[in-house]
């Protein structure tokens, strides 16, 4: 396992084989694999580097670029991702009340609207000056990519509270 | 031959005396040290002499007794033919040099503590006397076991020999303030046409400060009640009135607008210098080297470039200009006084001296109030944080109870200590507001019946008293000046120490980066003793060997035994103090730093992780990393898999507020991190030994993958970490006492690499899984 190995996007298939758990064809006459995709750099790269690894935790291979891979196995792996990841990002701030130092956020994500509430500025983690993960008092986390990709109004609410 | 300065001492006459008939035509003296006791034990002063022929011991103060007996003659002479051995020796209070002589007997000279060194060094300087007298004598095997003196720390100024205050290294007499405060000035340089702009500012604002009081003169004068003699019409006094009005108005108007230019301009500045002087020194402290560090607090560091900058800061922006304005307004508003009424300008000056007498009192009496109020809130400080970190001992001894009486304790003694400086204050601010009106009394007291006898305007006297207010303001200011001074002069002190030290181990000018080491290491004849230790007291002493390309070379040894040091001046953290280590032929002096420590990895005992991502840690020696070299080395150092198992894998945050990394899972990283950097040579210092059994092994399966190759140090307690290691080192207070192969070492009878087996075996036997 010491060896970083790349697995061929165009000749493995990946299908649903439910619970998060995906089949894993490497079409060289073995027996499909039962495996569960991981992201190496989930904030920062989430797209590329998806480890595959077995029921204990060895890992077959590393898919480099999702997007080499054949239309449905592609799908099969993003929806899986989507849902082990599951990071909504924000894509308009409506407002952000504070009150005992704690964060009232109202926003629109990826997903949908949602409020949510963040215990202290700990919370939210700057992966890089523009880049944010909040996470909220129960554990669930959100998604700002690029800050500076965002509306006026809603830049300003959340450049306030850092 | 070697003499060492300041050790031929100025003799007094009636000693030359002494010697003088004592030696030959042409005898040099090389030494002549005087001691402060003498050998029957009291104070005095006795005399060691050395020359090329011989040692005289001179006591001068020793008399023939009574009796008759004279039992120490007053100079006792020993060729150098005949000195057998000198020994310095260190009691509790004392010491003593020993010079035996080769017929057996011994002469003695004492000396307080206080001249440890001095005589450290006679030692030496005689040693060498007596060589050249008889080269075959003195074998170097004796001289290793000679006992080394240890002078006690020297507290004290090496200018004016003050002890210096305690948790400092400057002395405060010998501070050269006019020149630091000129050094501190330069820094606004860059930035003199602001400055000159903030002062004009400041400057301008004082004078207008003054302009209100001469405007009401004006308008009593001229407008609200003119002196009878003066025949002023309604009209022209209605028109003096309304102008004097808007001439007010707009003074005020300007003095606003000025002062926030003012404010905004000083705050600019101050920032701007403040920022140069924090990124100056904090470059500098990542040039100096190690050795800088181990001799200083890191508190103390950390200060220095936070706090003592901003003292700098202060000073630069406001403390001097308010100096300046002070002054200038004190002898402005001093001449507009006296210009305007000599009598009563004097009235007003006479508190003055009291006023300046009273804040110097206050300010020396506060200022040992505030200090003592500093000690008992950081004893208040410490006694909270041990009582909490030791929470669980506290309840688990059921001492509730105390730490609480211990903390009330400590707690009364801070209202007590904030209760003097209450006090102090209580009888300052009355004191001195009192005295102020002391001069505005003797002002209307004699100022008063001038008014009403005509011979002083009502508008003169109003505007003497508005001066006259002003005039006190600064006097405080000025007295503190010494105070302010002696602050800045400090803090300018311990910065410029850090911008002045020159880095110990530094490229030489002619320093070659080099090449792609192939991993041939060389330690020929190295001792090393740190800079703080005496001369003659090594940590590392002869040490010789050769590890080949690839060779795997254990070190063993006690703690202490030089284990690290000797890694230590391998990555040159430090320069050998002889000897010299090579690398592929390469002397380490003669090498770009820079090329030699991107080849060497190290791994620590204890892993430092910085704070950011896990894959920022693991390319930390190299920024540049691919992410898919990321991944080989994580997977290298046996990281992969449980990297992956935290949501964020990579891009998970360690540090204060990132995920709780164990210490195995610290040292996997930190291994990766070395092994990104593909290290030439790698040293592992007890990688493995905070770690439990599981661990070890992961991390020792990742070890013995990564060691190919390579040449690699590794320091170890457990041996079996070292059973793959080609060479052997096993060292003994700074020596290397066996060298060899596991089973060559192993097959000494008595070598100490077998004991330290023997006991981690028996260790080992003592659980037995029964079968």
């Amino acid at each position: 396992m010491m060896e970083l190995r790349f697995l061929d996007p165009h000749k493995i298939r990946l299908t649903k084989a439910g619970g998060g758990w995906l089949l894993l064809d490497l079409q060289d006459g073995s027996e499909p694999v039962k495996v569960k995709p991981a992201r190496n750099f989930p904030l920062t790269d989430p797209e590329h580097y998806i480890s595959l690894l077995t029921e204990d935790e060895n890992e077959i291979g590393v898919i480099y670029d999702t997007k080499e891979l054949e239309p449905r196995s592609r799908k099969v792996l993003r929806s899986t991702l989507d849902r082990i990841y599951f990071l909504p990002v924000i894509q308009k701030v409506n407002n952000i009340t504070e009150e005992f130092g704690v964060l009232r956020w109202d926003v629109e994500t990826s997903k949908g609207h949602r409020v949510f509430e963040v215990r202290g500025r700990h919370d939210i983690r700057l992966v890089t000056q523009f880049h944010l993960v909040i996470r909220d008092i129960d554990g669930n986390r959100y998604h700002i990519p690029d800050l500076r990709k965002m509306d006026r109004t809603s830049r300003h609410l959340v450049e306030v509270i850092l | 031959m070697s003499v060492g300065e300041g050790l031929v001492e100025e003799i007094p006459e009636e000693i030359v005396a002494e010697i003088q008939n004592r030696l030959d035509a042409g005898e040099r003296t090389y030494l002549a040290l005087s001691t402060d006791i003498n050998r029957d034990g009291t104070f005095g002063e006795s005399w060691l002499v050395a020359t090329d022929k011989r040692l005289l011991i001179v006591n001068p103060s020793t008399q023939p007794s009574q009796d008759g007996s004279q039992v120490q003659p007053p100079v006792v002479e020993v060729p150098l033919t005949q000195v057998k051995q000198v020994e310095a020796h260190e009691f509790f209070g004392t010491g003593l040099l020993e010079i035996s002589t080769e017929q057996g007997e011994s002469e003695e000279i004492m000396f307080s503590r206080s001249l440890t060194e001095k005589f450290a060094e006679a030692v030496s300087v005689v040693e060498d006397l007596v060589k050249q007298a008889k080269p075959e004598a003195l074998k170097p095997s004796e001289e290793e076991e000679k006992p080394k003196l240890k002078p006690p720390k020297k507290p004290r100024c090496s200018r004016c020999g003050r002890v210096l205050p305690p948790g400092s290294e400057h002395c405060p007499a010998c501070l050269k303030k006019g020149k630091l405060l000129v050094r501190v000035l330069q820094y606004a340089r860059p930035y003199w046409h602001f400055s000159l702009l903030s002062f004009f500012l400041t400057l301008t604002l004082t004078a207008l400060g003054l302009a209100p009081p001469a405007l009401m003169k004006v308008l009593m004068d001229r407008s609200l009640s003119p002196p009878p003699g003066l025949h002023l019409t309604m009209a022209q006094r209605f028109d003096t009135l309304r102008m004097v009005v808007i001439a007010i108005g707009c003074v005020y108007i300007i003095r606003a607008v000025l002062s926030a230019a003012q404010s905004r301009l000083m705050g600019w500045l101050g920032e701007r210098i403040m920022f140069d002087v924090r990124t100056q020194v904090y470059e500098h402290l990542q040039r100096l080297s190690l050795s800088f560090y181990d001799s200083r607090h890191l508190g103390s560091i950390m200060s220095r470039v936070t706090n003592d900058t901003s003292v700098l800061n202060g000073f630069i922006v406001s403390g001097l200009q308010n100096l300046i304005i002070n002054a200038m307004t004190l002898v402005g508003i001093g001449v507009i006084l006296v210009s305007m009424n000599p009598k009563l300008a004097v009235l007003v000056m006479a508190p003055a001296p009291l006023l300046a007498i009273g804040t110097r009192v206050f300010a020396k009496r506060i200022h040992v109030v505030y200090r003592r109020y500093w000690r008992q809130v950081s004893s208040l400080n410490a006694a909270l944080a041990s009582s909490i970190a030791g929470v669980r001992v506290v309840k688990g001894f059921a001492q509730e109870h105390r730490e609480n009486r211990r903390f009330r304790s400590r707690s009364y003694d801070l209202l007590r200590v904030n209760m003097r400086s209450v006090a102090e204050r209580t009888w300052y601010y009355p004191t001195m507001g009192l005295l102020s009106s002391i001069g505005s009394l003797l002002i209307w007291a004699v100022g008063g019946p001038q008014v009403l006898r005509g011979q002083l305007t009502l508008g003169s006297f109003t505007a003497f008293t508005g001066y006259m207010w002003q005039f006190y303001a600064p006097i405080g200011v000025l007295t503190e000046i010494h105070n302010v001074v002696q602050q800045v002069a400090t803090a300018a002190e311990r910065v410029f120490e850090v911008l002045d030290t020159e880095p110990e181990v530094a490229d030489s000018p002619n320093a070659v980066a080099i090449p792609r080491i192939k991993g041939r290491v060389e330690f020929r004849n190295v001792s090393f003793r740190y800079e703080t230790q005496e001369p003659g007291d090594y940590v590392l002493k002869n040490i010789n060997f050769t590890a080949e390309p690839g060779e795997i070379i254990g070190l063993v040894g006690h703690s202490g035994s030089g284990k690290t040091t000797l890694v230590n001046l391998l990555l040159r953290f430090y320069d050998p103090t002889e000897g010299s280590i090579l690398i592929d032929g390469y002397d380490l002096r003669d090498v770009k730093l820079q090329s030699l420590r991107e080849q060497i990895g190290i791994v620590l005992q204890e892993p430092f992780l910085f704070s950011g991502t896990i894959a920022e840690n693991i390319a930390y020696g190299r920024p540049d990393a691919t992410r898919e070299e990321i991944i080989q080395a994580a997977k290298a150092a046996n990281a992969h898999n449980f990297i992956l198992r935290s949501p964020d894998a990579y891009d998970s945050e360690v540090g204060e507020r990132g995920v709780r990394l164990s210490g195995g899972e610290k040292q996997r990283i930190s291994l990766a991190r070395a092994i990104l950097n593909n290290p030439r040579i790698l040293v592992l210092d007890e990688a493995t030994s905070a770690v439990d059994t599981e661990t070890e092994k992961l991390i020792q399966e990742a070890l013995d993958r990564v060691m190919q190759g390579r040449t690699v140090f590794v320091i170890a307690h457990r041996l079996s970490t070292l059973k793959n290691a080609h060479k052997l080192l096993v060292l003994d207070k700074g020596q290397i006492a066996e060298m060899g192969t596991h089973e060559e070492l192993l097959a000494k009878p008595d070598g100490i690499y077998r004991k330290l087996v023997k006991i981690q075996t028996d260790l080992a036997q003592t659980v037995v899984i029964p079968e």
